[in-house]
């Protein structure tokens, strides 16, 4: 077998490694398996020791049918198996027992079906099974079955330098055609750099020629292209849409069951391994019934060192300082989810930028997220829902570390989000939403904005605000990600250094465009339906603020102003604050507008910026200026008409001063005690008195004193102060 | 024949009244019993196993603002159940009056085919299709808020809003692609 | 219908003038709306003999509305000042709720953020760490690299070139070990019991063994890399050359279908 395996395997280390890998791990399995055999004495009359001995000992070529002693023993242990999950020994002489086909290929798949483990699974019973896969006349189904048995426990293996050093054993099964999707994932599983070759990639591609681009073979070579990108010149889409397949496994469930059982007794075997470790352990045992990682973690435990290369593992760092030092020369755990837990791996992920690392971690994250979050509400369980959430929060703050997104986690968010109820993990799914990365504007519709529509309009005041507050974190990322990465002279810019994920400058620009159309329409229906809620408007004019300082801030040159339904809410609202806001807001438009129109003169560019998006600014800015500082509402042309006998009607005395700054229902107030602070002894109150040039300067520097700095800004930029109130003209931006 | 008609009767001050449609019966009264805890106007829940609804209590029976499917997905039977009552509401109902809601969609065992129905179904009539989490107490709230905030525009308790407007915004698309969904 | 409920929620002015404007106001809209009720009844009645296609009929519903909402005139509220002035109070009070949610929500919106900033400027301080680190690292690879005589290069790569050779020495064993053992010359016996017809067509006595085809196949490879295709004498046995092929260690020439070559392993 090993002679075999280096025929076709890498003629590297492996070899070398391997002798001493076994030696060494025989050697710390020895005590182990004393202490087994001492226990076994005391039981040996436990009928489960004695059913697995029949299966050991049983002789090949003994008839199944109607032999009640197989029936019996078999019944044992899978009772065994269903209740507290196999002993490595037990999984050892089980699955040599199936593989063998000692009884035939009939009673084989019962067999594997029961195959769970309680702790880890032997690598020496892996490898001697897939040898009996070459050897054996195993029937096609059995064959898969044992490649998803092994796909399912992977994470329990004890050790997979065998596994790995029998790569191109296992790898010679991808030309059977059944297996081979089965093959592929567990190839991408246990792939390494020196694994690559080129007579592997050339098989691959003949492979693809004779059936088609599946999903397992080019993620196959995604990864491969990964490792050595000169040998796979074939160009894979960017974004590959599927990880391999869902297999609706039999084991997961019961494993899942028995390690909850167990969950206690692990912990305590855990304690075995040096203490120093067990710190490392606790931290990763957070989110370990999410995926495997615990048990994993703690088969980490074992030095994999390979005397070759001296790699470190990273589980035995325990400091930054450590992880500095052996920065050149770390491996990677092989339950790339435990990373999500560590904060060194984290910092390692960061300062090296591997795309390998990244590209496992994300197939770990899209298998994980899907088995256990999307699909998880079978059990309905507090238990599990705050487990997930624990898992997402760890996520979500390896991404605010990393700074980036996952693209497992970008698909995962979207099949979320088309059967998401609006309340469960509400944090967790915002928070995500907020992290994904620029979606073209081509696809921007269907895979965010209608199932958010619909969650929007019909979910409460805070799921609103929530949702306006994610999607306003959601376009400052996008800035920022484009401020940073936006090269200087060209159009290009890439948004994602590890997705390679390129999009023009105008792709951009589309993208935020619709973004920020959307959140209009949202915002307009929103604050209609919600009757101009403060708190909503709040979140609203946040989501303005950072729009309207696109071009400056983020050079981006793109300036949308908002729609009707959220200017005129704000300016008429009833709270000082908002009005201020949205002063600060049109103060911003202004210099934005006004820089972008210096700089095309200066550079004579094209212009960037539509005529029409300044003739709205203006007509916002002059409506602005005449309501707050004129105290004329109503003028011929403005895009909101009121009937003036209608107005008469009201009774409102001088209504067209009602939304000036000393009579608007949000300043009224303030008016009323200037007056009072100003007058002491006046009886009458009579607010037009403010109007006089004195008096209208120190009102206008109360007011100002009050903290609204937004008006102050606004009525500085687009009046002349020194004029009186009813003099001063609002400039306005000019087109030309 | 006897069909649910949106408008044969005169509305009642303050008050919302809400039908809730489900075969099986599990998911409406816990559903019921948290939606009449709103204050600030009343809401009258009916519940049926399906439509048509019996004809002796259609004198004392108010003005349904909204009806409401409740569908669950690991059961195909709930499914038809709900499509074989649509026959027995006015057309009247489906310009803004009518939701589905959908429990237990991310179990396991639904078949996406079973999804895409429901998708479709709902496209088609262009009405909102809602998810619920009804297993926990969370999700039951949830689904009550969700309701509610729909009622309340049916029942023209929003000023400046109708049910057709709301439902013109809400109503379920289909993605053109629904057979094969972009990110398996 | 929604000015009955707001006009409805303003009914507690107390002075009567008030109160009879309310409730006249409110019997307006009962029997606009009783009206339009009859309108509905009857209407439906008429048609409903062909119910149109569910589309059109939204559409057209739809388009009603749109007209309605254009043509729609704001109306004002009741005159009296009394209604005015507690329909002005209750708004102040909502507002002022309002804002409360707001305070809530900016002071929690500030602590997140003082969260978010302590944890950042931890995590600047690691990476800023990380930056020092990986320079010393790089100047002392330097220094190293600057150090490190040719003389240590050499030992050291002998050393390594005697470490390969003992690991392809074993290597070979292993492999020549392997091919003793399950891939023997063809006998007489073994073949008369596979297949007579191959037998009976050409065997040749001076087969060599599977060895020995490996070791041309790869002596070719690496003596003339250029040029590793060998010639597939008789002497070959044909099912090895078949088995080679098949489990990708040779492959063919791509014209020349009697030429085979070693794959290329490396």
């Amino acid at each position: 077998m090993a002679a075999k395996s280096n025929l076709s395997g890498s003629p590297d280390a492996d070899l070398s490694s391997l002798s001493d890998r076994s030696l060494s791990s025989r050697a710390s399995n020895r005590s182990l398996r004393v202490a087994e055999k001492e226990r076994r004495k005391n039981d040996a009359e436990d009928p489960f020791v004695l059913a697995l001995k029949y299966f050991s000992n049983v002789e090949a070529g003994t008839p199944v049918h109607g032999n009640d002693e197989v029936e019996k023993n078999l019944v044992l242990v899978e009772r065994a198996a269903y209740s507290k999950g196999l002993s490595p020994e037990a999984i050892s002489v089980m699955l040599e027992f199936a593989m063998s086909l000692r009884m035939g290929s009939g009673i084989c798949p019962r067999v594997l079906k029961c195959l769970i483990p309680a702790t880890v699974v032997p690598q020496e019973a892996v490898v001697r099974a897939v040898a009996w896969l070459g050897v054996a006349n195993i029937p096609v189904n059995t064959q898969i079955l044992f490649i998803k048995w092994l796909l399912t426990v992977f994470d329990l293996i004890d050790a997979k330098d065998q596994l790995r050093a029998i790569y191109g054993f296992i790898f010679n099964f991808t030309s059977e055609e059944n297996l081979c999707p089965f093959i592929c994932h567990l190839l991408y599983l246990l792939t390494r750099k020196e694994s690559v070759r080129v007579f592997r990639v050339r098989k691959l591609l003949e492979l693809q020629s004779k059936l088609g681009r599946q999903p397992f073979l080019l993620n196959l070579l995604s990864l491969y292209k990964v490792f050595c990108p000169e040998l796979v010149t074939l160009s894979i889409p960017s974004q590959l849409k599927s990880v391999f397949r869902n297999h609706n496994l039999p084991w997961k469930s019961a494993l899942t069951v028995v390690q909850r059982r167990n969950s206690p007794q692990v912990a305590s075997s855990l304690n075995l391994f040096s203490t120093s470790k067990h710190k490392t352990t606790s931290r990763k045992r957070k989110h370990h019934h999410l995926g495997l990682a615990m048990l994993s973690s703690a088969v980490n435990k074992e030095p994999q060192t390979e005397t070759s290369r001296q790699l470190v593992p990273l589980v035995q760092l325990h400091s930054v300082a450590q992880l500095l030092e052996n920065m050149h020369r770390i491996e990677l755990p092989a339950q790339m989810g435990s990373l999500l837990g560590s904060s060194l791996g984290l910092h390692y992920l960061d300062c090296v930028q591997d795309e390998s690392a990244l590209l496992r971690l994300n197939f770990w994250l899209g298998y994980t997220l899907q088995e256990e979050l999307l699909f998880s509400s079978d059990e309905g369980s507090s238990q599990s829902s705050e487990e997930s959430m624990q898992f997402l929060d760890k996520l979500l703050s390896t991404q605010h570390f990393l700074q980036e997104g996952f693209s497992s986690s970008e698909a995962f968010l979207y099949k979320f989000l088309s059967v998401w109820d609006g309340s469960v993990l509400r944090p967790q799914i915002l928070g995500l939403l907020s992290n994904i990365p620029v979606v073209p504007s081509s696809q921007i519709g269907q895979l965010l904005f209608e199932p958010l529509m619909q969650l929007f309009f019909t979910s409460s005041l805070f799921f609103k605000c929530g949702l306006m507050e994610s999607l306003n974190n959601m376009l400052l990322k996008w800035l920022t990600w484009h401020s940073v990465y936006a090269l200087e002279d060209d159009l290009d810019i890439s948004l994602n250094s590890h997705t390679s994920i390129n999009m023009t400058l105008s792709g951009f620009k589309d993208s935020v465009m619709e973004l920020v159309d959307f959140v209009g329409r949202l915002a307009s229906v929103g604050l209609q339906l919600e009757g101009c809620h403060s708190l909503l408007l709040n979140f609203i004019l946040d989501f303005y603020t950072t729009v309207c300082d696109m071009f400056l801030k983020y050079g981006l040159p793109l300036v949308v102003v908002p729609p009707p339904g959220v200017f005129y809410p704000a300016l008429f609202a009833t709270d000082p604050v908002s009005v201020d806001r949205l002063a600060f807001i049109m103060h911003r438009y202004k210099v934005n507008l006004t820089s972008a129109k210096s700089q095309e003169k200066l550079t004579k560019q094209a212009f960037r910026i539509s005529r029409q998006t300044f003739k709205e600014f203006n007509n916002y800015a002059v409506f602005m200026v005449n309501c707050l500082w004129n105290a004329k509402l109503i003028q011929p042309g403005m895009s909101i008409q009121l009937g003036e006998e209608l107005l008469l009607k009201s009774n409102v005395p001088e209504y067209w001063k009602s939304f000036d700054l000393i009579y608007h229902p949000a300043f009224m107030s303030y008016a009323v005690d200037f007056h009072q602070k100003c007058w002491p002894g006046r009886k009458d109150m009579d607010l037009d008195s403010i109007k006089h040039s004195k008096p209208w300067n120190w009102y206008l520097e109360y007011l100002f004193n009050q903290g609204y700095d937004g008006l102050k800004l606004f009525i500085q930029s687009n009046t002349s102060r020194q004029l009186t109130a009813g003099d001063g003209q609002g400039n306005s931006l000019s087109t030309e | 024949m006897s069909l649910l008609k949106p408008f044969s009767k005169l509305p009642s001050l303050n008050t919302a009244n809400i039908l809730l449609v489900e075969s099986e019966e599990q998911f409406q009264q816990s559903l019921a019993d948290v939606l009449v805890e709103e204050t600030a106007f009343t809401v009258n829940v009916r519940l049926a196993k399906s439509l048509p609804l019996p004809k002796e209590n259609e004198e004392s029976r108010p003005r349904i603002d909204l009806v409401v499917f409740i569908i669950n997905l690991t059961s195909e039977l709930s499914f038809q159940s709900a499509e074989a009552s649509l026959k027995y509401l006015d057309p009247g109902y489906l310009l803004g009056k009518v939701c589905f809601m959908v429990t237990k969609a991310r179990n396991t065992s639904v078949p996406t085919e079973r999804l895409d129905a429901v998708r479709k179904l709902a496209a088609v009539l262009s009405c909102p299709l809602l998810f619920a989490e009804d297993q926990t107490p969370d999700g039951v709230t949830n689904a009550r808020e969700r309701l509610l905030s729909i009622l309340k525009v049916s029942a023209g308790l929003v000023p400046m809003a109708t049910a057709l407007y709301l439902s013109n915004l809400t109503r379920c698309t289909v993605p053109p692609d629904i057979d094969q969904p972009s990110f398996d | 219908m929604a000015e009955v409920e707001s006009g409805g929620a303003a009914a507690e002015a107390r002075s009567e003038a008030a109160l009879n404007e309310l409730i006249d106001l409110c019997e307006d809209q009962f029997t606009k709306l009783a009206k339009l009720q009859n309108d509905i009844v009857l209407s439906e009645q008429d048609s409903c003999g062909n119910p149109p296609d569910h589309a059109v009929n939204r559409l057209m519903a739809t388009e009603a509305e749109l007209k309605q909402w254009l043509t729609v005139e704001p109306k004002l509220l009741a005159s009296n000042s009394e209604v005015l002035l507690k329909a002005g109070k209750e708004e102040m009070l909502k507002l002022c709720s309002e804002l409360e949610m707001v305070v809530c929500c900016q002071e929690a919106k500030r602590d997140k953020l003082r969260e978010t900033k302590e944890l950042e400027q931890k995590w600047l301080e690691e990476k800023q760490q990380a930056l020092i680190a990986s320079k010393n690292h790089l100047e002392r690879m330097k220094t190293e690299k600057g150090e490190a005589s040719k003389f240590n290069v050499l030992l050291d790569t002998k050393a390594k070139i005697q470490k390969m050779k003992t690991y392809q020495e074993s290597l070979m064993e292993c492999l020549g070990d392997v091919l003793e053992k399950h891939f023997p010359l063809p006998q007489n016996a073994s073949s008369t019991n596979k297949k007579t017809k191959s037998n009976a067509q050409e065997f040749d006595e001076d087969m060599i063994s599977f060895n020995e085809i490996l070791e041309l196949l790869m002596n070719k490879a690496l003596s003339t890399p250029h040029d590793p295709y060998i010639t597939i004498e008789n002497t070959f046995w044909p099912p090895y050359i078949e088995l080679m092929l098949r489990y990708g260690i040779a492959v063919r020439h791509q014209e020349n279908n009697f030429k085979i070559r070693l794959e290329t392993f490396f």
